[in-house]
């Protein structure tokens, strides 16, 4: 009996199990509510999303997030590009002049 | 750093061509395909645009979730979701540095996401698959919508 409790317990995922088999973008609204993803699942479960075309109330998700002063400079890079590097070969774009984007 | 936006969306040109003056696309109207956002009406050279602006480097794109038709008939649904497929898997190839893409299966509830929907996206160069979060009203932890033996019930797309 014990040792059945003990394999259908084992066949169970924690919350936290199950939370890491999800990825998570940055559509948050809020610099708080980014921080507590990053927190919770790590950085490498974490990636840079607009949603784009719908308009998320954010003009510029990139500046927006370059500003959070609570996001390391390595967490934002890992964030905009580590998980897609390997895809393919890609052009440099310009960056937008943070603040400045004409998109809205 | 270059910038992968890992969230973004497309109405097809195929389904704004079909319901232009009043039209319709496999059964779709423009009632649908979010076309009041004129964002959802750019071609290709326009999002570009709209990605510089922004800082983008490269989209990964997928359709918008009106086209994901679980409900209709599973005809219509294949013949939506090839459509939407080959757009997709078109503008990654005629802008492969700016441009990654998801497929989305006819009918997740069918389907579910197995081998055969993993060749086609292969075969047709996207990236990913996409489902939506519900399939006709039902979430994916309903037992009847994935019972066993169904799961192999699998069509090509």
């Amino acid at each position: 009996m014990a040792s059945a409790l003990r394999g259908a317990r084992a066949s169970f995922s924690t919350p936290q199990q199950i939370l890491d088999k999800f990825w998570y973008d940055t559509i948050t609204h809020n610099e708080e509510a980014l921080r507590y993803i990053i927190d919770s699942v790590g950085i490498d479960k974490v990636v840079f999303g607009t949603d784009w075309p719908h308009d998320m109330c954010t003009d510029c998700a990139v500046s927006w997030i370059l500003g959070f002063d609570s996001l390391t400079l390595n967490e934002k890079d890992k964030s905009f590009g580590r998980i897609l590097r390997s895809f393919s070969q890609f052009n440099r774009r310009p960056l937008c002049p943070y603040s400045t984007c004409t998109l809205t | 750093m270059p910038i992968f936006d890992m969230h973004a969306h497309l109405t097809p040109e195929c389904f704004r061509r079909g319901v232009q003056s009043g039209g319709l696309w496999n059964g779709m109207t423009s009632s649908v395909g979010e076309l009041g956002n004129p964002r959802n009406s750019w071609i290709v050279v326009q999002r570009m645009q709209g990605m510089d602006s922004l800082g983008i480097d490269v989209q990964v794109v997928s359709t918008v979730y009106a086209f994901y038709r679980y409900e209709d008939d599973l005809s219509t649904a294949i013949a939506i979701a090839q459509d939407c497929n080959n757009e997709v898997a078109q503008m990654t190839r005629d802008h492969s540095t700016s441009v990654h893409g998801s497929m989305q299966p006819a009918d997740a509830g069918r389907l579910g996401v197995d081998r055969r929907v993993g060749a086609r996206m292969t075969e047709l160069g996207l990236k990913g698959a996409m489902i939506n979060d519900h399939v006709n009203g039902k979430t994916y932890d309903e037992p009847d919508l994935f019972p066993p033996g169904r799961r192999q019930s699998v069509l090509a797309l």
